[in-house]
């Protein structure tokens, strides 16, 4: 199955709102359809740890070599540093939004003058940790930050899962919100 | 009736109508005493039934959806170990991290259950140790 969504603009910002079921392989689809179209892609994982991302990307025939990654989890859970990977930068707690929010600005920066889209894994996930007036306020940072740089973005997210308030709040910051499961699916051969 | 009896039941009505305008104004002050008390506890109930809505769906969103995250992480890593398609690491970590957010998951109850007990005073100490501890 690929992405169904197929006029994503170059610098938009998109909610991408998917069952719960299936946001493990709404990333890889995304990812695999950003790389197809020449975007260097910077992910922030709140739920799935660097080495498992790593993993599944490289059995769906994702190269990691255009793939950053913000990893919130994986020290967190370990409760001790791994050990250092190029490409990723491990934050010390998915509630530490400052610290988040210097690992993506210095990923970010460290991307300018490429063609570039942000990938949230996702807004739920961060739920857990943070409040849902402290994660909007994060959001409308990161989006900030987005647009400054003329990067797109993708925020993956339940679509059950958030209040209605919150997402009304949400959909201010974004271009246009996705709803996976109301797009025709198209199998791919 | 002459002169002087006219006066003073003139001075009678006049001391009735006084009396009378006193007790109005002490009842006008009474009303608008109890009217001012029932608008603050309309605000104070307006107040908290916004805090019960807002705890409501703070506590829908920090429980019950990511309650959701970890029975599908959970399946997933499941489905993995069915399919041998995970090293052990990788399912230690993943199990690792379920852990992590059933603990953030268990402080966020308690941090919502501190926020109604705050706001509430008829509960007994026992029960904001139940809830809080």
């Amino acid at each position: 199955m690929e992405f169904p969504i197929t006029d994503i603009k170059d610098d938009e910002i998109y909610l991408i709102m998917a069952l719960a079921s299936d946001i493990r392989n709404e990333n890889i689809e995304l990812i695999k359809m950003l790389l197809a179209r020449d975007y260097y892609v910077l992910v922030i994982t709140t739920n799935q740890p660097y080495d498992v991302l790593k993993k599944n990307y490289e059995k769906r025939g994702i190269a990691m070599e255009k793939v950053f990654i913000v990893d919130t989890i994986t020290k967190y859970a370990l409760g001790h540093d791994h050990e250092p990977v190029k490409n990723c930068r491990f934050v010390n707690n998915p509630a530490d939004m400052t610290s988040i929010g210097i690992a993506v600005t210095e990923s970010l920066s460290g991307l300018k003058g490429k063609k570039v889209s942000l990938l949230f894994d996702s807004v739920n996930s961060m739920l857990i940790y943070i409040s849902s007036q402290n994660i909007t306020k994060f959001i409308h940072f990161i989006t900030n930050r987005l647009r400054l740089l003329n990067f797109s973005g993708m925020f993956l997210a339940v679509e059950k899962g958030l209040d209605p308030d919150v997402l009304t709040q949400l959909t201010t910051f974004v271009d246009e919100v996705v709803d996976i499961d109301k797009i025709p699916q198209k199998e791919s051969g | 009736m002459d002169t002087g009896a006219i006066a003073e039941t003139v001075r009678d009505l006049e001391s009735l109508v006084a009396s009378l305008t006193e007790l109005i104004e002490v009842q006008e002050k009474v009303v608008s005493e109890q009217s001012e008390r029932l608008k603050q506890n309309e605000e104070a109930l307006r107040e908290s039934n916004d805090r019960f809505l807002a705890f409501i769906k703070e506590a829908a969103m920090r429980l019950k959806n990511p309650l959701e995250v970890v029975e599908e992480n959970l399946a997933i890593v499941v489905n993995d170990i069915e399919h041998s398609d995970s090293e052990p690491k990788n399912v230690s970590l993943q199990l690792r991290i379920q852990i992590k957010n059933l603990e953030q998951i268990r402080k966020n109850i308690i941090e919502l259950n501190q926020a109604i007990v705050d706001h509430s005073g008829e509960l007994s100490e026992a029960s904001k140790r139940f809830l809080t501890g």
